[in-house]
């Protein structure tokens, strides 16, 4: 804990949330925006189509959304260290902060397993399966879980 | 075709959800119409954003009104929009006397949204670019 403390009380948290310029803190903000909406939506634009939204679009046409989602990934991942560091006691300690966090986790786990199975895998049919549609639905509900959570971070916490 | 139905009633009841919860935040919590005067003395002071805020305590005193006594959380903008309107982050340091017009919270709880604060010289700190229709440099008209 003592760590999460450091850093949340530390010059770093100081300068960052104190900067008067645009460029710090809002724009940080804005990029964890950004990036949000490029991993979800490439997300979502592959686990609607294996709902069977624009069924026309062949199914491996859908690969090089991939790497906007890993691209959408990393500013996320970037930016959102950086959040943490700023609020990591108070965070380290919040039970939504947690939510989104394995909602992510489950997401992009599940994300791999829906590109290996129906999106790569050179056989598969283009209906696509129960299976397959379960787990579209699901990370649907997984990326909106943790963008709920998200949001909801900055108006359930105990602390500010 | 249902499932569809079923996924797409989902995300708009969680995107309904967090429309709510956003709306919490705005300022519907705080009665916006009521400007009420507050004199206290600054216990915490956090230059910081998304929001500026700071602590104010009010003590019993001949001419306070029993209803402004106590802890006060006081919200302000972030730190751009509060240092455009001319605040830094040695306006105030904890200790300091403070006299500000703010917004009360409508159920009643110890937060304020912050309108402005009176510098003894009588000029106005504002929280935003929002600004009473008896604007002047100096307390008069109507708002202290």
């Amino acid at each position: 804990m003592a760590i999460f403390r450091s850093l949340q009380d530390g010059a770093f948290t100081e300068w960052f949330l104190g900067s008067e310029s645009i460029w710090t803190y809002p724009t940080v903000l804005t990029l964890h925006t950004v990036g949000m909406a490029i991993l979800v939506g490439a997300s979502f634009v592959i686990h609607l189509r294996i709902l069977q939204v624009a069924g026309a679009i062949p199914l491996r046409r859908l690969l090089p959304l991939y790497r906007f989602i890993w691209i959408g990934f990393a500013i996320n991942l970037l930016s959102g260290l950086i959040l943490f560091a700023t609020e990591a006691a108070d965070r380290i300690a919040d039970p939504v902060f947690y939510v989104k966090m394995v909602s992510i986790a489950a997401a992009l786990w599940l994300g791999g397993v829906v590109k290996r199975r129906v999106i790569v895998r050179p056989s598969a049919p283009e209906a696509t399966t129960l299976a397959s549609r379960s787990m579209a639905a699901a990370s649907l509900a997984l990326w909106a879980t943790a963008i709920v959570a998200g949001r909801l971070m900055a108006y359930l916490k105990t602390t500010r | 075709m249902k499932t569809i139905w079923r996924v797409g009633l989902a995300v708009i009841g969680l995107a309904l959800a967090s429309v709510s919860v956003a709306a919490h935040h705005s300022f519907a919590m705080f009665d916006m119409d009521k400007n009420v005067e507050y004199q206290g003395v600054i216990s915490e002071f956090k230059w910081q954003n998304p929001h500026v805020h700071f602590t104010i305590d009010i003590a019993k005193a001949p001419g306070v009104d029993p209803q402004t006594v106590g802890r006060w959380d006081v919200e302000g903008g972030s730190v751009n929009i509060m240092s455009r309107q001319g605040w830094t982050r040695t306006s105030y340091k904890v200790g300091d006397p403070i006299r500000l017009v703010g917004h009360p919270m409508k159920d009643g709880s110890k937060g304020i949204s912050l309108f402005y604060a009176i510098r003894p010289d009588g000029s106005r700190l504002y929280h935003d670019i929002a600004r009473p229709k008896d604007d002047v440099k100096k307390t008069s008209g109507d708002l202290p």
